[in-house]
């Protein structure tokens, strides 16, 4: 009993060093508090409480911001549970900025039907999806990936059935809570042997560990058992094939401006944890195949994984007549075409990671994650601002827009051409440059450039759909009376979309230099911190 | 470490070998029941078998021994796995009343309105 007590020793109390670079998460911790307090200080609190969230959300962006060049800012803080760097400084910058966009959406769509008093729960539950979701960028821990993975799920089944009375609503938080429950219990059986296998808990330990010896043929199998599970956890947040049942249900049923939150957040969210969590594993093997673990059948199963997914979303979109259920093949496809990228984790012919922890990777998927926020955001506005005015989601009804709204029109016609990734629009620079990347590494990686290349014709066929009944179909219904806010809102995201990709040199600057994770490869000289990291300083 | 399971001492291996038991019973669970509240009974099995790898590993294999080297990673992150699965089970329970409310029914097979 003694020595337990002498283990645990006094409780760990994180310095101003170590809380700096987790500045917006705090700041959104203090968010969500002061949204739930909100209403004893408010009557009629939903519009309050719509308001003290945006500002917070404001305030974590600019404090991220501020702190960006602090000393001892990248590294690894909290005895190694979490992790800051470049990337995910990036990340969750463009998280806040999604965010901030999605309440002001908010605004021109459900703030005048929701019920009185429903607002501090809901923007509470979204805040803290959020904080799960800027925490999953910097994890480096098996035990914080859990509960990030956990901390960003929990609230987001809340919000696909925020509307208690929906039907549909109730279905498909249902459908979510189920799949995820079962998805996130498997991947923390698989975890288990992970920890089982190295002793350890620490991801970048584990790469080392990896590369130190081979574990055998029951090892081997353990280890596969393991990845699986990581694999089918991540894979549900993504939405890849095969565990992308519940993203069309839930997109449909959920309230528009929840549907849009998981498009990107969520599925952003995702991508990046893969990212940071398989590339530090193959930064320890030395992004090379190796005897104690098979780096070149994991990136073919997340390749394959990648190239079905972008298949399926889009062959499924092609048959969809409900906008939001269109835009959530979409995502699917979109999911798939990054998924293709994280694939990159074997040395073919580019240098997959750089001296400096520059990862083409995950530069390419933070510049499509910048482009893919303001297409998805923009046209789901649009989407929610017809349906304010015809209470239809259905793509038949926007027959005419271009007459009844030719605002709206044009601002949905720049997100489905952005979407398909032609020029002038940034989405073309997004896309362009994922395959650069696929292609610079050559190998079978050729294969992957084909398939999203394929792809793209086949998404040509629904999203020029959209844009044919905006403008060719003729309809006598009247002109729509469109929020100015959320017309705002939209006309901002396509003029982003074109500024972005004007201004491609000043994008492609930042995210190269925000594509740096901080690996423990390029600090092994420091002994590793890996245990009781939980339980505090040993005496 | 995954040698033959030797018999009379109880070890690792027997550990290893319930949880896979847990965690197949548990999904056998999730797969054939049709009540949304047995399937999470499901995913609290395979949760538990999930705990009962990580202690096990802990105890046998990665404690460190007693006294200064002691770690108890594998203890600590089932004790937050358990508390992660009343948290979850506290969500799914509302979202199955949620939903009795309004088809008066938690059988998963009448979640039928939406066509993934």
């Amino acid at each position: 009993m003694t020595h337990l007590l002498a283990a645990i020793g006094l409780p760990y109390i994180p310095g101003w060093d170590e809380l700096r670079p987790f500045a917006a998460d705090l700041w959104l911790i203090v968010t969500i508090v002061a949204v739930l307090i909100t209403p004893f200080f408010i009557t009629r609190s939903n519009i309050a409480c719509a308001l003290v969230a945006l500002a917070g959300v404001t305030l974590a962006f600019l404090s991220q911001l501020l702190v960006r060049n602090s000393p001892h800012v990248i590294g690894e803080h909290f005895r190694g549970l979490l992790v800051m760097d470049q990337f995910a400084m990036l990340w969750k910058l463009l998280l806040l900025l999604f965010v901030a966009g999605v309440i002001l959406m908010w605004f021109t769509t459900t703030a005048s039907n929701m019920h009185e008093g429903d607002g501090p729960e809901f923007f509470a539950l979204l805040l803290s999806a959020t904080l799960g979701m800027s925490l999953m960028a910097s994890t480096s821990n098996l035990l914080m990936l859990v509960l990030s993975v956990e901390m960003a799920s929990l609230p987001s089944y809340v919000l696909a059935g925020f509307r208690k009375t929906h039907r549909i609503g109730a279905e498909a938080s249902l459908k979510y809570v189920l799949f995820g429950a079962v998805t996130s219990a498997v991947m923390i059986y698989g975890l288990s042997f992970l920890y089982g296998l190295y002793g350890t808990l620490q991801v970048g330990a584990i790469g080392h560990a990896m590369a130190a010896g081979a574990i055998g043929v029951g090892g081997n199998a353990l280890l596969a058992v393991a990845l699986l599970g990581l694999i089918v956890g991540i894979g549900f947040k993504v939405s890849a094939v095969p565990f992308h049942f519940w993203c069309p249900d839930v997109f449909e049923g959920a309230s528009i401006e929840v549907t849009t939150f998981l498009s990107v957040a969520s599925k952003g969210a995702a991508l990046v944890l893969l990212i940071r969590v398989l590339t530090t594993i193959a930064a320890g093997l030395g992004f090379a195949p190796h005897a104690g673990m098979s780096l070149a059948a994991l990136a073919g199963v997340i390749g394959v994984m990648g190239a079905v997914t972008c298949t399926v979303g889009n062959l499924g979109a092609l048959v969809q007549t409900n906008i939001k259920r269109l835009l959530a093949y979409s995502s699917i496809a979109h999911a798939g075409y990054m998924l293709c990228a994280v694939s990159l984790l074997v040395r073919h012919k580019a240098t997959i990671v750089g001296e400096d922890g520059n990862s083409i990777a995950a530069q390419a998927i933070l510049l499509y994650l910048a482009v893919y926020l303001f297409m998805n955001l923009g046209a789901f506005t649009v989407a929610a601002l017809i349906y304010r005015q015809t209470g239809s989601e259905d793509i038949t009804h926007y027959a005419g827009l271009s007459r009844r709204s030719p605002l709206a029109a044009a601002c949905m016609t720049v997100f489905m051409f952005s979407l398909i990734g032609l020029p002038p629009f940034a989405g073309f620079v997004a896309k362009f440059n994922l395959m650069w990347v696929l292609g610079t590494n050559g190998g079978w990686w050729w294969a992957l450039v084909a398939v999203i290349g394929l792809n793209t014709i086949f998404s040509l066929y629904y999203y020029v759909r959209v844009v044919k009944i905006m403008y060719l179909t003729p309809s006598d219904a009247p002109a729509l009376n469109v929020n100015p806010l959320g017309l705002g809102l939209a006309v901002a995201c396509a003029a982003a979309l074109v500024l972005l990709f004007i201004g491609l040199a000043p994008l492609s600057r930042v995210t190269t230099n925000y594509g740096k994770l901080y690996l423990t490869s390029q600090t092994q000289q420091q002994p590793a911190q890996s245990t009781a990291m939980i339980t505090g300083e040993r005496r | 470490m995954l040698a033959g399971i030797q018999f009379g001492i109880i070890g690792l291996q027997h550990y290893l070998v319930l949880a896979a038991l847990l965690f197949v019973c548990g999904l056998a669970t999730i797969l054939v029941k049709r009540n949304a509240i047995g399937i999470l009974m499901g995913v609290e099995l395979v949760l538990n078998a999930a705990n009962v790898n990580l202690v096990a590993f802990n105890r046998f294999a990665h404690g460190g021994g007693a006294g200064p080297a002691l770690k108890l990673d594998g203890q600590v992150f089932a004790i937050f796995v358990i508390v992660l699965a009343a948290a979850e089970a506290a969500v799914a329970l509302a979202i199955f009343l949620n939903f009795y409310n309004n088809f008066s029914t938690i059988d998963v097979e009448r979640a039928q309105n939406l066509r993934g």
